[in-house]
């Protein structure tokens, strides 16, 4: 009974990542969906620009949630996909990471700088995992 | 029963599309235009660096979407309704971009979307995928 539950267990690997990335994209596409009045205002400076109209950055929390659904449901279906995918999701997350300091730029916002630290992080633990499903 | 690959016409057209559409959104600085009537022309920078983050996150979709159905045939077709889902949600707010640019090209996009959900559901009925048996029957 004990060796047929941690076959079971070894057959289906538990991933962090399939967690966390989902659910912080889902947070933020939340915050930039119903309250993106809050993010806006990070964006345009009050006193060089307006704020940027409330449906763009609605449309950016709406991307954010499609993206955290992709990776929830890549997950759910077949883990041996969100394995197989790791390249890809990190090359995602890769170019997410890469729009922070762009916007930077332009803006000089802090906390784009902190998004580009969370995203590097989630790269770095997607390689992490795949290194350990190697092993 | 795993089966044959075979090729799905969603799986092209739609990570085509989006991915156009993304190479526009990135590289294209006439496209913010839509966003400039209501920013002002005083704040290009902005518009353009708004629609490039938009065009991101097309492309991502559509990297995504195509390496689902590289990676595994059987998962993309599992997730055809979530597909179904996700063109559903992005096609929600085509008609409030209307109401506030009064842009024709939207609904083409809103069109277009429409017919995405058509065939992916029209896959999803021909593949006919059983979910209690987890079986393709073709």
């Amino acid at each position: 009974m004990f060796a047929i539950v941690k076959f079971k267990i070894m057959t289906r690997p538990f991933y962090i990542s399939a967690i966390i990335i989902p659910l912080f994209y889902f947070l933020i596409g939340l915050i930039f969906l119903f309250a993106p009045e809050i993010p806006s205002s990070d964006i345009s400076p009050a006193e060089k620009m307006p704020q940027i109209p409330l449906l763009f950055t609605q449309e950016i929390g709406v991307l954010f949630v499609v993206i955290a659904i992709f990776f929830r449901q890549i997950f759910s279906i077949s883990r041996e996909t969100y394995l197989l995918m790791n390249n890809t999701f990190k090359l995602t997350l890769f170019l997410l990471a890469l729009v922070a300091p762009y916007l930077y730029y332009y803006t000089k916002t802090p906390q784009l700088l902190v998004i580009f630290g969370i995203n590097v992080f989630f790269i770095c633990l997607l390689q992490y995992e795949k290194n350990q499903s190697k092993k | 029963m795993i089966p044959r690959k075979t090729i799905l016409l969603s799986a092209t057209i739609i990570p085509g599309f989006y991915l156009v559409l993304a190479s526009l959104f990135i590289f294209s600085s006439v496209l913010p235009e839509s966003l400039l009537r209501i920013v002002g022309e005083e704040n290009r920078n902005l518009a353009i660096l708004v629609t490039r983050e938009r065009g991101v996150l097309f492309l991502v979709g559509a990297i995504l979407l195509r390496s689902i159905y590289w990676t595994s045939f059987i998962t993309y077709v599992k997730l055809l309704n979530i597909f179904t889902l996700i063109v559903l949600l992005t096609t929600i707010i085509e008609p409030f971009y209307y109401y506030y640019t009064k842009q024709w090209q939207i609904w083409v996009f809103f069109s277009l979307n429409i017919i995405f959900i058509g065939i992916l559901q029209y896959e999803r009925y021909k593949l006919n995928y059983d979910e209690s048996t987890d079986t393709l029957h073709r």
